[in-house]
């Protein structure tokens, strides 16, 4: 009796004891949470059928018959409503210098774009319109959503007018005539896209371009003659490709003459080869649906080609800067407006 | 007289030993107290090497938590500098090209003390930590250089600045997860070690015990046979036995107590106020990235939300579990203010009063009910967040390492002690089974 209880006496020490350590310790990472707005839903991209295709794609609608005067837009329109806002709402591009780029010493966004872009907003909101637009910086593959999803009211982004994005949004008239390039190191012996595809040579193209649709064409990546045909390396942003250039991970880049001027006056040790093998045509991109906008934004264009204004900005961006070695800016490319109104 | 050593049995044989049990069960008096002094003895010496044993042990596993402890706020300590450094090069890309020489001062200074900091990191890391860390060197050498060419662009008024950037934030972020992936197996080795501390005990209970059960009972079987109630060396052993089991092994209990509590207690707060502080810089960053999207950076609001949840919820935690780091709260959520109003200047169209918002700390040109009045200044209160959380992380880090270091103080005494106790039991017992032995001869 006495020898149990001392032995169960014992063993409740013993376990009291043992029971007295024993800690939580460090909990684990602490982990955010946020709830995100589900993005709309992307969808494969429409195929234009043959008679599509076969019209002309720059062919826009016609202009309005008269502009009206800035702070008097009619009732009920687009423009209307813009003006009420008070802001026009624009996406651009921040990093093709000439075209659209925040300047580092003033952090304006400036080029040729954003010039065409003011001549708008001044047909809107009178002589502070430039004053009045919303800058939103948008990458080459956001241009349609953006405008699809109404974030921005116009896209000016050296944007190629084409039959497979006229069935998503609406385009103005061309506003400028561009190309197909490519861009090279200096030194490196390619003269063209032919000495890219004999080589095998790695090319950057920016995703959701007309740029990399071309470049990825059989007869570039697999011409099926015995020569190599080009790798193709995509990045979000053509500037991207600049940047794959520099850090030898692209031996080429491809993309419109007038991009790839800006990026030659950026590093001097590339330069601009062989002839253009594509032909650009920029447009304004607006919604699908605001058929009024595009036919006001196309009067705009009109005066902004008769006046002058269309050389001026032209001078400004691509002959000032040493872009393009020019006498003087051509002609403005001709408008076509034989487009069906909806 | 039989020597008391051949009565615990020596090495002949097992017939012999087998033979020799018997005699003990079967046997007079004396063989009797000559086995009960010998299985006594072996229980002190048992006592002895199993003391030793554990106590050793959870002496070892303790600095090894103290060390990963050490380990886990320097890792910290270098994520910590790399996205301050990175929200630095960011902020300095959205004032443009003319770099304040001490922002620039600042973002060297980061750089430096990270790339110091990982060094001091790798010499003490071990496993898969040193794969990581080697990596993690190499990707911060990258993003030097990328914000550097990002630099050099800006300067000269190219863009394609702005491409450097970007790059450079991707492969701080890829930094930042290995350090993350780092903090994390650091913690797992702070709480295994504290696991092992804990676990080691077992050995001085057990011989104590065992040691205490064979005086008691031993004890008892004289006085029940021999009519004497106390046997004066034995009950010695029996209070020295006694004494192990509930001061030293209380001393060795409280040695692994202290470092749990410093674990689970000072550690745990500075492990949740880094992770604040981390997440609070990489907010920041993402800030000036919305800016420099200009109208169109949705992800980068995504991830200063996310950011500001992590903020939120490591400090919430840090002040109510701990009381640490509680003045910090306050500070965030003002700059959190700021922030929505620089979100809500920049989406109603004002994109330079919100840059002027987020980098002066105050806006002109929007009227004084808008923002002087409201008292909000986004940069005072950030600084105040990083001041604030950075004294916080300072008193506890401090205050975990000091206990932790404290823990294993007595554990060397107490090594000796147990050592020296079980074999004065074993001596004790020897002497007081001899006095019964005595009436024999």
């Amino acid at each position: 009796m006495t020898h149990r209880v001392v032995w169960t006496g014992l063993v409740a020490a013993g376990l009291v004891i043992s029971a007295c350590a024993g800690a939580a310790g460090l909990p684990s990472e602490i982990t955010g949470s946020v709830t995100v707005e589900s993005s709309p839903p992307t969808t494969a991209a429409p195929a234009c059928t043959a008679d599509q295709a076969a019209a002309d794609p720059v062919r826009s609608y016609p202009p309005l018959d008269s502009l009206p005067s800035p702070g008097a837009m009619p009732a009920g329109s687009t423009m209307a409503a813009i003006a009420e806002r008070g802001r026009l709402v624009v996406g651009v591009s921040a990093d093709t210098l000439l075209f659209g780029a925040r300047n580092p010493l003033t952090g304006e966004i400036e080029g040729f774009d954003i010039d065409v872009l003011g001549e708008v907003a001044r047909a809107i909101f009178g002589d502070d319109g430039a004053e009045r637009i919303e800058y939103r910086v948008i990458t080459y593959a956001q241009r349609l959503p953006s405008l699809e999803a109404r974030d921005v009211d116009i896209v000016a982004h050296t944007m190629t007018i084409n039959c497979a994005r006229w069935l998503r949004i609406a385009f103005s008239s061309e506003y400028f005539d561009a190309g197909q390039k490519i861009l090279v190191g200096t030194g490196s012996g390619y003269s063209g896209v032919d000495d890219l595809v004999a080589a095998g040579a790695r090319v950057c193209a920016p995703e959701g371009s007309t740029n990399i649709e071309e470049i990825t064409k059989p007869q570039y990546v697999d011409p099926g003659d015995g020569r190599p045909g080009v790798e193709v390396i995509g990045k979000p942003d053509i500037s991207d490709c600049l940047v794959a250039m520099q850090q030898g991970e692209a031996d080429a880049t491809t993309g419109d003459d007038t991009v790839l001027a800006g990026f030659a006056a950026q590093d001097p040790n590339t330069e601009v080869v062989g002839e253009a093998f594509t032909r650009e045509p920029y447009g304004l991109g607006m919604n699908s649906a605001d058929v009024d906008f595009v036919r006001f934004v196309n009067a705009v264009l009109e005066d902004v080609r008769s006046s002058g204004r269309w050389a001026e900005i032209y001078q400004r961006w691509l002959i000032d800067t040493g872009a393009l070695v020019a006498a003087a800016p051509p002609d403005p490319p001709p408008a076509d407006h034989g487009r069906e109104l909806p | 007289m039989v020597p008391l050593a051949r009565a615990a049995g020596t090495p002949s044989g097992a017939a012999t030993a087998w033979r020799r049990l018997a005699a003990i069960r079967a046997g007079d008096s004396p063989t009797r107290l000559r086995a009960a002094a010998a299985v006594t003895a072996l229980c002190g010496v048992l006592l002895s090497i199993g003391g030793w044993f554990a106590v050793d042990r959870r002496e070892a596993a303790i600095e090894d938590a103290a060390a990963a402890a050490e380990q886990l706020i320097r890792v910290q300590d270098v994520r910590v500098l790399v996205v301050q450094a990175d929200s630095i090069a960011s902020g300095a890309y959205l004032e443009g090209g003319q770099e304040r020489p001490e922002r620039r001062a600042d973002y060297d200074a980061r750089v430096t003390a990270a790339a110091s900091g990982l060094v001091q990191v790798a010499a003490s890391a071990e496993g898969d930590d040193i794969d990581l860390l080697q990596a993690a060197t190499g990707e911060l050498a990258r993003y030097v250089g990328l914000v550097e060419q990002a630099r050099a662009n800006n300067r000269q008024g190219f863009p394609v600045g702005a491409a450097y950037q970007r790059q450079a934030r991707e492969v701080a972020i890829g930094l930042v997860d290995d350090l993350r992936t780092v903090e994390q197996q650091t913690r797992d080795r702070v709480n295994d070690s504290i696991e092992r501390a804990d676990g080691a005990s077992w050995p001085l209970v057990l011989t104590a015990f065992v040691l205490l059960a064979a005086i008691v009972v031993g004890s008892l079987w004289l006085a029940a046979r021999w009519r004497r109630l106390v046997n004066l060396p034995l009950a010695a052993a029996g209070v020295i036995a006694l004494l192990v089991l509930t001061v030293g092994v209380g001393v060795n209990g409280r040695a692994a107590g202290d470092a749990g509590d410093a674990v689970s207690g000072d550690l745990a707060a500075a492990d949740l106020i880094a992770q604040a502080r981390a997440a609070g810089f990489d907010a920041r960053a993402d800030e000036a990235l919305t800016l420099v999207a200009r109208g169109n950076g949705a992800a980068y609001e995504t991830g200063w939300a996310l950011s500001s949840s992590i903020v939120a919820a490591a400090l919430d935690q840090a002040c109510t579990e701990f009381d640490a780091g509680c003045d910090a709260i306050d500070a965030y959520g003002r700059y959190a203010d700021g922030h929505a109003l620089i979100r809500d200047l920049d989406d109603g169209g004002d994109w330079d009063a919100a840059v002027s918002l987020s980098t002066t700390g105050s806006a002109a040109g929007v009227d004084g009910a808008g923002v002087d009045g409201a008292g909000l200044d986004p940069v005072t209160d950030f600084d105040d967040f990083a001041d604030r959380s950075s004294t916080a992380l300072a008193a506890r880090s401090q205050a975990a390492a000091t206990t932790l270091a404290d823990a294993v103080d007595p554990l060397g005494a107490l090594q000796v002690i147990v050592v020296v106790a079980g074999l004065a039991a074993a001596g004790l017992a020897v002497a007081g089974y001899g006095q019964r032995l005595r009436e024999y001869r």
